[in-house]
């Protein structure tokens, strides 16, 4: 069993034909109305409201369909003229027509600046077809061309990709032309006196004055490929007659297509406060969601933030402890790097003491110089008898110094010897020992 | 897109008024955004605020055990530079006690030429100022070698507090006594401390036997060796 889902419509359409009324439950889908299911009843007599009254009401508690159902009537052209207007309605008057303008309602459905399309209907057809909607319950929306259901029941298309095909539709009596670009254009029934080729030459009429608009408004010259041809003609009553079955899933209408080509002649304010209550409660239910969304997620951050201040809490007595520390460990690196800068060129004190107690006899100290890297010693001597040309250094003094050859300027006869002992690097390398030679 | 005969068609029959509800969403949503939304923005505001703090401090808390680990591991060397500095409450205190104790020196030694006494503040070389200060003391004087011997001695106790860093004799004439004389240039160096420059707190990461030394032992020097 199929669901209906609340906001899926079902609305009644009533297709009136010359001897069939077919009666179909449509429901508004997500993007046209579909058929649920149809009946097509024989009509044997001449139209009259209580056998239709009995028809809808029948069909209708067959099919769920309730007080208030919204009513599309389907009408063939002697009662929904659909008429062919080589002017814009709006700018001409509506001495056209064969009654009163009070007589008729009127409407129209396709056209622009060169032609109208117009419906119209006479008051009395309007008043029995309102009378049957109210008698069975529903409201009267919309009157529809039938050339529109046999249209779209039988799905055809213009037979030709040229920018002015004509398409030509005949359902017993009733012939319908249908433009490729503007559709249904003109839909007429033919006088039953009239022989088929004098309804052939009468139709033949029509489609030039539609050609003679549309292709060539000034002359009105007709090309004689665009006279009517028997053979383009349609005969589509055999096929209708068939459609007594199962439903056809053919009969398909898109909202666009079904409200562009009707007159209206329902209140729609009912519709659109449905329709705008929709809106707004689901927009209302948009926000709502967002709200509580945002609002969770408000309360996920408050919580959140309480957890992370206990948190931080918890770690402030670890983070003053650290920045005690940093503090602490940088002015104990200045105090080292301080230390290093006050000890890093210290000499030894008692190294002077050791190396002057073996100063070469005879030699005289005339200048000392000492710090961490070297000891530099001048001495004297009263001639050049004597002179140490280099001054070794035993361990035993003090095994850091190294041996470093004099330099010397003489003084009449006394000598000036410098010697430069330097420190012993503690990195420095022990030196490689010397190569043999081979024998 | 072309609109549906439908809706144009519904336009004409209904009233402005019947379009007034499409205004309730319209004005909940603006009265959330006027009254709700500045508390929740501030509310995530401070939740990044919150996160980030507790970011930084994690950050900080893992550091401590590396933090503890450079302090002990500094411990020893800043107590041991501890004991050879001058700790005073400002450098010109310990200025002052150099000037002190070396002239006292010199006047045992019955030293009085002294034709340079200079004691300046220098900062080693890539260091900022901070609770530890070097001290460049240039002396120089006009000594017999035995005065010379007598002052090394004085000096030799103190040598790591007054560290040698240059020494430069010279034998030159004495007119004063027809004889010659040394003329001996001294280059030390002396470390100031400013009075408890660690705190108590990072004192007890000190080992016990290094924390026992009270402060105020390391800024008196010892008494000076009679001959």
């Amino acid at each position: 069993m199929k669901m209906s889902l609340p906001w899926r419509e079902k609305r009644l359409f009533v297709a009136l034909g010359e001897h069939s009324v077919a009666l179909a439950c449509m429901v508004n889908g997500w993007r046209e109305w579909h058929t649920q299911a149809q009946h097509v009843l024989p009509l044997q007599e001449e139209i009259a409201a209580p056998a239709l009254v009995a028809m809808l009401r029948s069909f209708m508690s067959a099919h769920g369909l309730g007080a208030g159902c919204r009513v599309h009537w389907f009408l063939p052209p002697d009662i929904l003229a659909v008429a062919f207007v080589p002017q814009d309605l709006a700018t001409v008057d509506t001495q056209w027509l064969p009654y009163q303008a009070p007589m008729v309602a009127l409407g129209a459905i396709a056209g622009g600046r060169q032609f109208t399309t117009a419906l119209w209907i006479h008051r009395n057809w309007q008043d029995l077809f309102r009378g049957v909607t109210e008698q069975v319950g529903g409201q009267l929306l919309y009157f529809h061309p039938r050339a529109l259901y046999v249209h779209t029941l039988l799905q055809h298309k213009a037979h030709s990709n040229a920018e002015n095909a004509l398409q030509i539709l005949k359902e017993g009596r009733d012939w319908h032309l249908f433009h490729r670009r503007h559709g249904l254009v003109r839909s007429l029934t033919q006088a039953q006196t009239l022989t088929p080729a004098q309804a052939e030459i009468r139709m033949g009429l029509e489609v030039q004055q539609v050609l003679t608009v549309l292709d060539a408004p000034a002359t009105g010259v007709l090309n004689a490929q665009q006279q009517l041809q028997a053979s383009a003609v349609q005969d589509v009553t055999l096929a209708l007659s068939r459609v007594t079955g199962p439903v056809p899933r053919e009969w398909r209408l898109s909202s666009a297509q079904l409200h562009a080509c009707g007159l209206l002649m329902g209140q729609l304010t009912s519709w659109v406060e449905h329709r705008l209550q929709m809106v707004t409660g689901g927009l209302m239910l948009v926000f709502a969601l967002g709200a509580a969304v945002a609002w969770q997620h408000d309360q996920t951050l408050q919580e959140e933030q309480r957890e992370m201040a206990a948190q931080l809490k918890s770690l402030l007595p670890e983070v003053e402890k650290v920045q005690q520390l940093k503090t602490e460990t940088s002015q104990q690196s200045q105090i080292l790097n301080v230390h290093h800068a006050v000890s890093e060129k210290a000499y030894d004190w008692q190294v002077l003491a050791r190396v002057l107690a073996h100063v070469p006899k005879g030699a005289a100290v005339q200048a000392v110089f000492l710090d961490h890297e070297a000891l530099r010693v001048e001495l004297l001597y009263p001639s050049a008898k004597g002179i140490l040309s280099s001054w070794s250094i035993p361990e035993a003094i003090h095994p850091a110094l190294t041996e470093v050859p004099d330099t010397r300027t003489t003084e009449d006869k006394a000598v000036r010897v410098r010697y430069a002992m330097h420190f012993k690097r503690v990195s420095d390398p022990a030196p490689p020992p010397a190569p043999k030679r081979e024998p | 897109m072309k609109l549906p005969r439908l809706w144009p068609d519904a336009l004409r029959q209904t009233r402005l008024m019947t379009w007034a509800p499409l205004l309730i969403p319209v004005l909940v949503f603006l009265t959330l955004a006027d009254r709700w939304y500045p508390s929740y923005a501030e509310h995530r505001e401070r939740h990044a605020e919150v996160a980030l703090r507790l970011e930084r401090a994690q950050a900080l808390a893992d550091l401590l055990p590396r933090y503890q680990e450079k302090a002990d591991a500094q411990a020893d060397g800043v107590e041991a530079a501890k004991k050879t500095a001058l700790t005073n409450e400002q450098v010109d205190a310990s200025v002052a006690q150099i000037k002190q104790h070396l002239q006292s020196m010199l006047t045992a030694e019955f030293i009085d030429e002294v034709p340079q006494f200079d004691i300046t503040p220098d900062a080693p070389e890539g260091s900022s100022a901070g609770s530890a200060l070097l001290l460049r003391v240039d002396l120089r004087l006009l000594v017999s070698p035995q005065q010379l011997a007598g002052l090394e001695a004085r000096l030799l106790p103190f040598k790591d507090r007054f560290v040698p860093v240059e020494m430069e004799l010279t034998v030159v004439p004495d007119p004063k006594r027809a004889s010659r004389q040394l003329d001996a240039r001294f280059h030390f160096r002396v470390m100031h401390m400013d009075k408890a420059p660690v705190t108590a707190d990072a004192s007890a990461s000190v080992p016990p036997a290094a924390a026992t030394v009270p402060p105020s032992n390391a800024s008196s020097l010892p008494p000076q060796p009679t001959r």
